[in-house]
């Protein structure tokens, strides 16, 4: 069984409907204690990064996320999810500084740099197909074109983390893995098939 | 880099799709669901619905439509047609599309996209732009390009680029341009406006209405500075394919997203309910059929990629390599496909015994001889 958080954060019903088309049982659910016995962890997500670790928090949905991740279970993020599971984000940020992620994975969420991109004429967001450079994450395969909607990047403090790489303006991580823990900037729900066999194998990591 | 995006466009009304999909291989042409399907294997990158249903009580058929088609179909796509109010964008996202178009809406009333945005996220807003060109009044339209609406036929008075702004200051996330004046020509794209436009937003702008050979596609990103390009009848009725317009724009130097070889024939093989594919071992010296089992996709690719066969073991629920712990390997020498795409044949040169009990084939059994009673 792989939970699919629930926190009112975009669009779930994607995740749950390509992991079962590729025949996986899964649930969207808010209730702690099914996450906690699931046997693997999808944190979707899209929108601001503020108001997403406030209705984490809310729900006390940030130390469950924290605790599976302990536990040593698959966990998986996606875009805004990924985003959360680093230390913190420039996204909403104030005079008090970043606004604080989960932490399951040292780093810090970045805008695109305007010179870098809007100034040379690359849109913000990105939104598009965009490919896969110097995979080591388990999950992905070199050269996968892969679908992004996002105008921040995730930039973790040990490249070792790094899953893979993309490029749009600067050279970023596309992707990260540390350990038990996954997470993917683009969304590999609406990646077409490559997404599909990434979902597939993020699956067959629940050991059975 | 980030690629540009071909997508094909199904005008749909009370349901089915209108004007027909000339897929030779779809068994019902007018159903929404099969022509995704189909152009989700031919290698759109996202999908665009309009729905032209005229009547309030037959949409409904809309939001069912989308249902089924985010059931089977895994790229981004996108309906338009008749959104009026914050609760036709929610039903429309909550069926499963990634993003809805606001049309006329937008132009009757502004704050509507402001409105959604805030809900919605500007991700999922697109503003579609119907435009003509007016050359010679531009004390009226600066531009030279003015808002029209009801499939062209009502103008706006309202000038293209000092619109395109306005909906990107309110929140829109895309636009989709369509120059009225060149839709349904296969002249090409208006690249006047759509340059103008692309150039003065910071969000990307889909081009539209126009297109009759590659080279218009290549025109309408370069010229026209098109982060995407749109057509509708042209895919539909095979003229061209979007297979090879990619690979034209290719050749040309557009980056676009290609789907591995191996990734792609198993896209388009039928798989079981395990989502897998029944394989049949042969020997490739004396024709002998030594096993049956099955393959997953990482199991097809490495052995299309090693040249020895991999399984997928649906009992153990592992990946095996033949022969890893026997040394009983099989090594590929041709592959066939069944007339239902839904199984493999493979010619191969065996190690040893393919059974697990040292018998060449599996099928030593003869079945009359079958003791079943003491297994």
């Amino acid at each position: 069984m792989i939970a699919i958080v629930d926190y009112k954060m975009g669009n779930l019903a994607s995740v749950r409907k390509a992991l079962e088309y590729m025949h996986h049982e899964c649930r969207i659910t808010d209730d702690s204690e099914f996450i906690l016995g699931s046997d693997a962890l999808i944190l979707p997500g899209v929108g601001a990064y503020d108001p997403a670790m406030k209705a984490l928090t809310e729900k006390g949905l940030d130390g469950v996320v924290k605790a599976f991740a302990a536990s040593g279970k698959p966990v998986l993020g996606i875009c805004l999810g990924m985003q959360l599971m680093l230390t913190d984000s420039e996204e909403g940020a104030d005079e008090n500084g970043n606004i604080k992620g989960l932490d399951l994975i040292p780093g810090h969420v970045r805008k695109f740099p305007s010179e870098d991109t809007v100034e040379k004429g690359l849109k913000v967001p990105q939104i598009g197909w965009n490919r896969l450079t110097e995979v080591t994450g388990e999950l992905l395969r070199e050269d996968d074109y892969v679908y992004f909607v996002h105008s921040f990047y995730c930039d973790p403090d040990d490249p070792e983390d790094a899953a893979a790489y993309t490029e749009y303006g600067i050279k970023y991580v596309a992707s990260l893995q540390r350990d038990n823990i996954f997470a993917t900037q683009f969304h590999p729900e609406k990646s077409g098939e490559a997404g599909l066999q990434i979902l597939e194998r993020f699956s067959r990591r629940i050991r059975k | 880099m980030l690629t540009k995006r071909i997508i094909p466009c199904l005008d749909v009304k009370d349901g089915r799709v209108v004007k027909g999909v000339n897929f030779v291989s779809l068994r019902d042409a007018g159903d929404p669901v099969e022509c995704a399907k189909q152009y989700n294997l031919s290698g759109a990158d996202e999908l665009v619905f309009l729905d032209i249903t005229a009547t309030l009580e037959a949409r409904d058929t809309v939001i069912d439509m989308v249902e089924r088609v985010a059931d089977e179909i895994f790229i981004p796509f996108t309906v338009g047609g008749g959104i009026r109010t914050v609760e036709d964008i929610r039903a429309i996202l909550n069926a499963g599309a990634d993003k809805v178009s606001l049309n006329s809406a937008a132009v009757k009333d502004p704050s509507f996209v402001k409105k959604a945005s805030q809900i919605f996220g500007a991700q999922c807003i697109v503003v579609a732009i119907d435009v003509k060109s007016r050359e010679g009044q531009e004390d009226k339209f600066p531009s030279g390009y003015e808002v029209v609406i009801a499939g062209g036929t009502k103008p706006t008075g309202i000038d293209a680029l000092w619109w395109a702004k306005e909906v990107v200051a309110l929140g829109c996330g895309e636009i989709l341009l369509t120059s009225m004046d060149k839709d349904g020509t296969k002249s090409g794209f208006d690249n006047k406006i759509t340059s103008m436009i692309a150039d003065a937003v910071s969000v990307p702008v889909i081009a539209s209405g126009g297109a009759g050979s590659m080279e218009d596609f290549y025109d309408g990103i370069i010229d026209g500075k098109a982060d995407a390009v749109l057509a509708a009848s042209l895919f539909h009725f095979g003229e061209i394919k979007i297979s090879d317009l990619k690979k034209y724009l290719e050749g040309r130097g557009i980056p676009v997203r290609r789907i591995p070889d191996t990734l792609d024939m198993w896209a388009h093989m039928k798989k079981n309910s395990d989502g897998m594919v029944a394989v049949v071992a042969q020997d490739a010296v004396n024709d002998e059929v030594l096993m049956v089992a099955y393959m997953n996709y990482e199991a097809f690719r490495l052995t299309c990629e090693t040249g020895y066969m991999h399984y997928y073991s649906r009992s153990r629920n592992t990946l095996w390599k033949k022969g890893e712990t026997s040394g009983h390997i099989q090594k590929v020498v041709s592959c066939a496909i069944d007339c239902d795409r839904d199984t493999l044949l493979y010619k191969i040169e065996q190690t040893g015994a393919a059974c697990h009990t040292g018998n060449r084939s599996c099928f030593y059994t003869d079945i009359n001889k079958w003791d079943y009673d003491k297994e």
